[in-house]
């Protein structure tokens, strides 16, 4: 499969913060979920891939070529939403279909005033009085008006409510259903990633820890609740961590099945990302 | 080109609210000249500097929504921000001394019937120092980028 994205071996070191060899990429038509705490370098791995953050190492391919090189014809085709920055908030949505028509020659004005609408925002009024959610839905429709090829999106779905965060999910899912689009999309909502992300990938500490289809991580992944004489009877090498709790221990394993024919274990809970990334950080091996 | 058009354009718009304070200025100035003429070489220094300190606010704006981060996510380099960034203040200021030449010649003919040249010489003069000062502050707001 023809991958639009492909990240080998990024490293970027802060002092306290160090980003270890990141290496993932994302193959077209498909919508990869970068999840991770605070902290965890999804906003630093977002700003070192598209050059806003020099990078240490590490080699960036967009569309097949290298980005350093083909910088401004690579960004023509992408869309970016940002959770810390945008366009200054004194320019209404107006002004800044004016200003997107300069730099995009495939600025779309009538998809941008529809998705003005769609989000209800007022269109000559400055973004400094609209409220975080307004503000969000602005800098999305932004992103996608030059109808761009990969979207990135650090956190597009906070500070929305669940109503608008499924419109914007949908928009999302219509982006890509013709197979020539993706997207990557880091979030702190697991639930969203779990409605549309096709691949889920895991970062903590700089690193990645994981990246896995999303059917896999749910389907194999499971999560066994057990007291403390029955978690001394499995063996370490079998699953990946546990969370010992005030009357249980909930362990992650990565193949439930398995591990339900090897000790005997009649239910085995199906996990939600957000269990698996809580075990992840907060578990002990 | 259009890369350059187009940032020059975000900066205009985000001061574009800012327009009737200009209009206000320049009126209050050319009133000032008509009561009192030892105003008129007030007029060519308040007018270039006023404008391109205005100029120059907009950078503000965009440092408060961060908005160079953003920017660069857009197919332009740093070189081109900083190139639209000299470009918009020399217009601003140049606008500025323009309207500050207008208002003196104004303020003359209403006060004393003709138009002194070694005034209008000394406008240029000054004119020429606000673009240098300004052009100065604009290379302290893009060190940013650099």
């Amino acid at each position: 499969m023809e991958n639009v994205l492909e990240v080998k071996d990024l490293c970027k070191r802060y002092t306290g913060f160090e980003l270890k060899n990141v290496n993932f990429s994302i193959p077209k038509g498909m919508i990869i979920g970068l999840i991770g705490e605070n902290g965890a370098g999804k906003t630093t791995t977002i700003k070192a891939i598209l050059n806003i953050i020099n990078k240490d190492k590490g080699q960036v391919k967009i569309f097949g070529l290298d980005l350093q090189p083909n910088e401004k014809k690579i960004k023509q085709d992408i869309g970016v939403v940002l959770d810390d920055s945008f366009l200054s908030e004194y320019l209404s949505p107006r002004s800044i279909s004016k200003i997107m028509k300069s730099f995009y020659p495939t600025w779309d004005e009538k998809l941008y005033l529809k998705y003005i609408e769609k989000f209800n925002l007022p269109l000559d009024k400055i973004s400094k009085e609209f409220s975080s959610g307004m503000k969000m839905k602005l800098k999305i429709a932004t992103a996608i008006s030059h109808k761009p090829k990969l979207l990135i999106l650090d956190e597009p779905t906070s500070g929305l409510d669940p109503v608008v965060r499924n419109d914007i999910l949908d928009i999302f899912q219509e982006f890509i259903e013709d197979g020539e689009h993706s997207i990557l999309l880091s979030s702190h909502i697991t639930s969203d990633l779990e409605h549309i992300a096709d691949y889920i990938m895991f970062i903590n500490n700089g690193e990645i820890i994981f990246t896995k289809s999303k059917d896999e991580l749910i389907e194999n992944f499971g999560i066994v609740k057990c007291d403390e004489k029955d978690f001394k009877r499995f063996d370490k090498t079998d699953y990946v961590k546990y969370k010992k709790n005030k009357y249980e221990y909930d362990i992650l394993v990565e193949n439930k099945y398995e591990f339900q024919r090897k000790y005997d274990i009649s239910v085995i809970d199906k996990p939600t990302i957000e269990n698996i990334m809580l075990i992840y950080i907060k578990g002990e091996k | 080109m259009n890369i350059i058009k187009g940032l020059i354009l975000k900066d205009f718009q985000t001061i574009k609210s800012y327009k009737f304070t200009i209009l206000f200025m320049m009126i209050l100035l050319v009133i000032g000249g008509f009561l009192n003429y030892d105003i008129i070489t007030f007029i060519p220094i308040t007018m270039p500097l006023c404008f391109g300190m205005l100029g120059i606010s907009s950078f503000s704006y965009d440092n408060l929504a961060k908005a160079d981060k953003y920017l660069l996510t857009f197919p332009i380099n740093k070189k081109d921000m900083v190139k639209a960034r000299y470009i918009y203040i020399l217009l601003f200021t140049l606008f500025g001394s323009l309207f500050g030449f207008i208002c003196t010649i104004l303020v003359q003919l209403v006060n004393v019937g003709n138009i002194d040249t070694e005034i209008l010489i000394n406008d240029l003069s000054i004119t020429f120092g606000a673009l240098c000062g300004i052009n100065i502050f604009t290379n302290f707001s893009n060190t940013n980028y650099v």
